[in-house]
């Protein structure tokens, strides 16, 4: 009787796990194909576009680059270097020293010759005090903002009090952004007033060979975690959200690399203190709050400018980045959930906000169940051994599938990797990704989901080994 | 069994796309590699005719044959930093006929892209004159655009006057570019804009009337000044800064009377506008603002006087002792601020929305000077 | 004179290379070298000095004027007039750059043939 019971139970749950991946893959093939034409129009698009000519015009807008630091001394002067380097006619580089316990302060007065300025700029968004500011003798575009720490969102904030550009981009200290990527990333705010942020594209750039602040040869990671996360982010930017651009926008925008319109990001508020996916709530905020006053409220997403990022290639590392991560998204989810299903927010409340509650929040918890239920109906033998197989091999080619079309697609368009052993290497790890990695980040984001549960909001440090080179001489 | 089948039906079509993806991956990627290789000592030696001819060198040697995406690569690189004079010698080259016509043909396309494409190559190839302007008018604003990026090295009172017409264009892309390129045009562009300052709808004329600030000519000041008391506060400021670009004893006193303007916007437009014209007798004056209630009013002010060298800074430094506390805090923060007087720091802080637009200009009217 | 003059042109866009070399070398008669980063300008112009440097100021890792200070520092490069390629058109930056102590300054995109009479004017160079 009971044995009925749960035999009955476990086959529907498992045909409920069924009917969950027809609906998440169809989901995934839709953007697929919205991918597929939103690349081939912005091919289009910018076919030997002038971005030079941008270079000189009088109309551009200024865009003040927002670099926190904190106990940076051993690579904020080169961050800085590469920072002053990037291609834009109107360029302001705002670096903030979030109350550093070394010397970060005195390797930027002595390498950039600082000298103090009295401040003078309005208090629009909270942070912790600002001790001083300081301009540059050599670089006048430079401005050095010493302020009180309180963290990366607060770090920000002050930035944004400061800064005078029209936009600004926020830029983590261990992303190397290439030097056209803000020429390229301007796009959408100069063909479109709704547009309040834009992001670009991230790559994983361990094993690549780094120079001065900048990716000189492109290779692909020879790492296993480090492979896996390439194909991993290769999958997520360049179908994932460029996908969203014609179906709803995009609910995420990297924290490492994005362009906003200061003056939308003012009126939210700034970046909020109290979660630990400041960049994710961010953009929701604008999105909603924009929709709501009628204003701009429109989230981009720009395949070809690019920043490099050295991801973690330890497990403990990864894991507590994953987890940080999934506390972030369902903080966001919460804090949103007004959102959820509501008419009057169109493509975001019924589209995108359910996918990523769907998908994206809930996906890690049916796999789990699966991976449970599954086994056990087994040994019930209220699941087929062969229909399982079966299943499991259609789930995991499924994963391939989309890991090699979006291959495909960096192959007809970007090539970054010219090498035929790195497009081998790359394949191996498209491959490889599905097995045990996938598993391992269901297992954090799980973990994420648990502890946000359970009330935990610590950050989770993140060992950083930068990108720090000998200068040459 | 039905499922069975059905499984096995997906796991076999996924196999059979995952072999099509990966042959297309490692085919397209020989297939470049291999044409690379082939292609790549024409390229080398077509670019190395395209740099003697772009010198001047008067032998006309043949070309390579390359496919035209290659064809237009080389052109493209070896003409980037090369002016409208230089390209012109590449109109004797018959590989430049061949791709001017091809341009032209795709110019005509129904398809958006193709017509794109036409007059991107255009402009690489500095040639169009036929058969860009139709395309001002293109359904697509990317085409209108394009064209309009065109315009800027072929300047005819014509193509000013559409792109005068372009500034209110539905399209943010198409106005940037309008605007960008009468700038860029300069005096050619000055019929245009004065004829354009009858307009009636006030954020047209607001960009007419600043596209007129940046391309300084003194005739665009009599057509600007007949809107100082335009009812709408944008309008007034993109006076101001037409003022405050071309300078003058008019200048000064319709900036001096924008001083007391309704609208924040305008008076902090006039007053950085005062300060950029270095007129030291308006000190008394810009001191009154530092005890204005708009923030980004004090502020301009405040630079204003600092850059008005002895003057300013005795406004400043009476202001210290003021009972408006406004007025005193915003002169302790400017006299403060090192490095005062050399001119080249831009101050930090904006308000918002118009407030960030005026900084930018006062930072470029600072550094006009 | 009996040698050309010897130009050292430091740019990473290699059309420019190309184009400017060739126009160098056929109009103004100059003897041209290139080098494609500031780094590997430095080492060619350390090795053997040359009678001018033509510097593009937007480039990876050393810029122009990273370069220019660099070469102002070694007592074999310290003489060499220094022109500095932009195509920044901005009155800011050039101001910014004049300051640096640079020979002068030639704004991208140029006229390939004027380019060496220009380089000549700014040096006071006979043709």
């Amino acid at each position: 009787m009971i044995s009925d019971l749960v035999t009955t139970v476990l086959a529907g749950f498992a045909w409920a796990v069924f009917a969950y991946f027809i609906v998440v893959n169809g989901c995934q093939t839709a953007l697929l194909v919205s991918a597929t034409a939103a690349m081939r129009r912005h091919r289009h698009r910018t076919w030997e576009e002038d971005r030079v000519g941008l270079l000189g015009s009088a109309v551009t807008p200024t865009i003040s680059a927002l670099a926190p630091a904190y106990n940076e001394e051993a690579n904020v002067a080169e961050s800085v270097h590469a920072l002053l380097m990037l291609q834009y006619p109107a360029l302001e580089v705002v670096l903030i020293n979030d109350g550093s316990a070394d010397s970060t302060l005195d390797v930027l007065i002595r390498t950039f010759e600082l000298y103090p300025i009295h401040p003078i700029f309005r208090n629009q968004v909270q942070s912790q005090p600002i001790r001083g500011l300081y301009r540059s003798k050599v670089h006048p575009q430079l401005l050095v903002v010493d302020k009180e720490n309180g963290g990366k969102a607060d770090a920000l904030n002050a930035g944004l009090n400061c800064a005078t550009g029209e936009l600004v981009c926020a830029i983590d200290a261990d992303t190397l952004i290439e030097p056209d990527a803000l020429l390229r990333i301007v796009r959408p705010f100069l063909t479109d007033e709704n547009v309040v942020a834009a992001g670009g594209t991230i790559r994983v750039a361990n094993g690549s060979q780094v120079a001065n602040g900048r990716v000189l040869d492109a290779r692909v990671p020879r790492g296993l975690l480090a492979g896996c996360q390439a194909v991993e982010y290769l999958r997520s930017f360049l179908f994932g959200r460029l996908g969203w651009n014609n179906l709803g926008g995009n609910l995420i925008i990297s924290g490492a690399f994005g362009l906003f319109r200061r003056a939308s990001v003012l009126d939210v508020g700034g970046y909020v203190h109290d979660t630990v996916g400041e960049d994710m709530e961010l953009i929701a905020d604008l999105r909603r709050q924009g929709q709501d006053r009628g204003t701009a409220s429109r989230v981009d997403f720009v395949p070809d400018p690019v920043a490099w990022t050295e991801v973690p290639e330890s497990l403990r590392v990864l894991g507590r980045q994953r987890d940080r991560w999934h506390r972030g998204l369902t903080d966001v989810l919460r804090r949103h959930r007004g959102v959820l299903l509501n008419p009057r927010y169109r493509a975001l409340g019924l589209v995108v906000y359910p996918y990523y509650v769907v998908v994206e929040l809930l996906g890690p918890v049916v796999e789990a169940l699966g991976v449970i239920a599954v086994p056990l109906g087994l040994m019930l033998g209220a699941v087929d051994l062969t229909f399982a197989l079966l299943f499991l091999a259609v789930a995991y080619g499924w994963g391939v599938l989309l890991n090699v079309t979006v291959m495909v697609l960096e192959e007809l368009t970007y090539r970054r990797y010219h090498r035929w052993s790195d497009l081998l290497l790359l394949l191996f790890w498209s491959v490889v990704e599905g097995i045990g990695y996938r598993q391992l980040t269901v297992y954090w984001r799980l973990l994420g989901l648990w502890r946000y549960a359970r009330g935990s909001k610590d950050w989770g440090v993140m060992s950083r080994r930068g990108f720090g080179t000998p200068t040459p001489a | 069994m039905q499922l069975y089948d059905l499984l096995a039906c997906v796991l076999l079509a996924e196999g059979g796309i995952l072999g099509g993806g990966l042959s297309l991956i490692l085919g397209h990627a020989a297939f470049q590699q291999l044409r690379a290789a082939r292609l790549r000592p024409g390229m080398r030696a077509n670019m190395q005719t395209l740099a003697r001819v772009l010198a001047g060198a008067p032998d006309r040697p043949a070309l390579a044959r390359l496919p035209l995406d290659k064809a237009i690569e080389v052109v493209a690189e070896a003409t980037r930093s090369v002016d409208d004079a230089g390209r012109a010698r590449l109109a004797e080259l018959p590989v430049y006929a061949a791709l001017t016509e091809r341009a032209a043909r795709w110019c005509t396309s129904t398809r958006w892209h193709r017509r794109l494409k036409g007059v991107r190559l255009l402009v690489i190839l500095g040639a169009g004159q036929d058969a860009v302007p139709p395309l001002l008018e293109d359904p697509r604003a990317e085409v209108r655009s394009a064209a309009a990026a065109w315009a800027a090295n072929q300047p005819s009172p014509q193509i000013a006057t559409r792109l005068v017409r372009m500034l209110s264009d539905e399209a943010l892309a198409c106005r940037l570019t309008a605007h960008r390129t009468l700038v860029r045009m300069g005096l050619h562009a000055v019929p245009a804009i004065i004829s354009h300052m009858t307009e009636e709808s006030p954020a047209s004329l607001a960009t007419a009337l600043l596209v007129a600030s940046r391309v300084h000519d003194s005739s665009l000041m009599g057509p600007a000044l007949a809107h100082r008391n335009h009812s709408d506060p944008e309008v007034r400021a993109a006076v101001a800064q037409v003022i405050a670009s071309g300078g003058g004893t008019d200048g000064v006193e319709g900036l001096e009377g924008f001083l007391t303007d309704p609208a924040p916007a305008v008076r902090a437009t006039a007053a950085a506008g005062l300060g950029g014209l270095g007129h030291w007798p308006s000190s008394p004056l810009l001191a009154e603002l530092l005890g204005d209630p708009a923030w980004e009013v004090r502020r301009a002010a405040g630079l204003a006087l600092d850059r008005l060298g002895g003057p300013g800074q005795l406004y400043l430094q009476r202001a210290l002792h003021s009972t408006d506390r406004f007025a005193q805090d915003m002169a302790r923060q400017v006299l403060d601020r090192g490095g005062t007087g050399t001119g080249t720091e831009s101050g930090t802080g904006t308000g918002t929305g118009t407030g960030t637009t005026l900084a930018v200009f006062a930072t470029n009217g600072k550094e006009r000077r | 004179m009996d040698h050309p003059r010897r130009i050292l042109l430091i740019d990473d866009d290699q059309g420019i290379r190309e184009v400017a070399r060739t126009v160098l070398e056929m109009v103004g008669g100059y003897d041209v070298e290139t080098a494609a980063s500031g780094l590997e300008g430095l080492g060619k112009a350390r090795t053997s000095p040359p009678d001018a440097i033509l510097l593009d100021v937007m480039m990876p890792g050393l810029d122009g004027p990273e370069t220019f200070a660099l070469l102002q520092e070694h007592p074999e490069t310290c003489n060499v007039p220094v022109i500095l390629l932009t195509a920044k058109t901005q009155p800011a930056d050039r101001s910014r750059f004049a300051s640096l102590g640079v020979a002068g300054m030639l704004a991208k995109p140029f006229d390939p043939m004027a380019l060496s009479d220009q380089i000549a004017g700014t040096l006071g160079w006979q043709p």
